[in-house]
């Protein structure tokens, strides 16, 4: 009897099928590394890899008021503001995956997203 | 030339195999549970917004969400914003005044829960809230004429609703504050739920909503003692609405006493329940948030039959760190702070 696939076609078909599986993993498997979203009036404005950054640097928002951002390896915080209460600045260094700190007064927020690589934290905080 | 037909069967098996692939690829995708993840953050009723959502068209219906929010506050909750059905309930105090038919339910409900709560939680302290003003720059500490200036035009049962009116005591107001933010996340519960949405994270200002998905979310609850990222435990929910009172949000330090903003409408004054913080569990947000600022104002002991009226869970902080939670939420809660201790499950059977 005629055999329906050689030894290469079935080797084909695995290694297609691997493809086909491989082209959905990053979404089933999300983003490995920390990143940090700066909304601005609701909109994102900075995007930023925070397992990338190799030296700390300054971002400035301009409000108003303004503020200032610092961007370290693995964590982000607001370093200054021209806002009345400061809260923003008094949130700290934001450092896991669903930290979270704003300046209401200037519409501006900023978020930790990705994975944390450690699976007992939390997804959100109730406050 | 033309294929053989050994070229021809090897094009159409290729073939077949990239579909099969790709049907895998879909396959695995959805075993999963995966689908797009869209987060969004904004600023609405005075308050930071998060969402995550998954499922097809999740931009627009987060877009959607923060619009509808940004509504809520505008035409009805607000009491600061002219216009509202609020603001305008409160200047015409004294006479009846009309309000859109969502701004009378949800006023309504909330009455309800003042009034199961016996006034631990009552929206007339309107007058109150903006004496005090606490948690904006004018904030400061009132004299005692002052406060029971105000006191006597307290009472939720002098509020009159009838005929889609709404009428107020004269030097009445009303403060909606302690229920907005579960407002909101009812709403957006509405807009997921008409848009298909898979599954979604919703947080305004810390009250939150669990809407679908298959997994268990981790909430974490907001450490009292520290900063504003810090929590000291753990729940583990689905489907469900979760808010928070407590007494580090809002904060006038007046000759190095503190006073939260959290008013008792029996005394005009911050409330003093000895509790740190109150999480609640349930169904509704509206029911979540109220009860959170019912349940801060009566204490422990007392919340207990408010909460089994109303099918709610809670977890309560004392000023000295214990922890106490209500039988429903036993196997979903872990305290994470070696701070804080658990002083026990309440059996409410």
């Amino acid at each position: 009897m005629k055999q329906l696939f050689k030894k290469a076609d079935i080797f084909l078909i695995l290694f297609l099928c691997l493809a086909g599986a491989a082209l959905f993993l990053p979404g089933i498997l999300g983003n490995e590394n920390l990143e940090a979203l700066i909304y601005e009036g609701g909109n994102i404005t900075h995007r930023i890899d925070l397992s990338e950054v190799e030296k700390s640097y300054v971002i400035i928002l301009d409000g108003p008021p303004a503020s200032t951002v610092k961007v370290e390896q693995n964590a982000i915080s607001y370093l200054s503001s021209e806002c009345p209460d400061k809260l923003c600045v008094k949130a700290g260094k934001l450092t896991h995956r669903g930290d979270t700190a704003a300046c209401l007064p200037a519409k501006t927020v900023m978020v930790i997203e990705g994975k944390s690589g450690n699976d007992t934290l939390p997804d959100i905080i109730t406050y | 030339m033309a294929p053989t037909g050994n070229l021809k069967n090897k094009a159409g098996i290729a073939a077949a195999c990239a579909a099969a692939a790709f049907l895998v690829g879909i396959i695995i995708y959805d075993t999963a549970g995966h689908t797009p993840e869209i987060s969004k953050s904004g600023i609405a009723m005075g308050t930071v917004i998060t969402e995550k959502l998954h499922g097809k068209n999740a931009q627009e219906t987060a877009e959607e969400i923060l619009e509808r929010i940004n509504e809520i506050e505008s035409a009805s909750l607000s009491r600061r914003i002219k216009g509202s059905d609020i603001y305008n309930v409160n200047a015409h105090a004294g006479k009846a005044e009309s309000v859109g038919k969502n701004t009378l339910d949800w006023v309504k409900r909330t009455l309800e829960i003042c009034k199961s709560s016996a006034g631990a939680l009552d929206i007339t302290v309107g007058r109150l809230t903006a004496l005090w003003n606490i948690g904006d720059d004018s904030a400061r500490l009132p004299s005692q004429p002052e406060i029971d200036g105000l006191l006597g035009a307290v009472g939720y049962g002098k509020v009159l609703i009838s005929n889609g009116l709404i009428k107020l005591a004269e030097g009445q107001s009303l403060d909606m504050g302690a229920v907005g933010k579960g407002i909101a996340c009812d709403e957006a519960s509405q807009i997921l739920d008409k848009n298909g949405i898979d599954s979604a994270i919703i947080s305004v200002g810390g009250s939150i909503l669990l809407f679908g998905g298959k997994d268990k979310i981790k909430v974490g609850i907001r450490n009292p003692a520290g900063a504003a990222n810090d929590y000291m435990g753990v729940l583990n929910l689905k489907n469900c609405c979760i808010s928070t009172s407590g007494d580090y949000e809002k904060v006038l330090e007046v000759n190095g006493k503190k006073y939260h903003h959290i008013l008792d409408a029996k005394t005009g004054y911050p409330a003093d329940s000895g509790l740190t913080s109150v999480t609640i569990v349930c169904k509704s947000g509206l029911l979540s948030d109220a009860l959170s600022t019912a349940c801060f104002v009566l204490g422990y002991k007392k919340s207990l039959p408010l909460l089994k009226e109303y099918d709610a869970e809670a977890v309560f902080i004392t000023h000295n760190k214990s922890v106490y939670i209500t039988q429903g939420l036993a196997g979903s809660f872990e305290i994470t702070n070696t701070a804080y201790s658990a002083a026990g499950a309440e059996n409410e059977s």
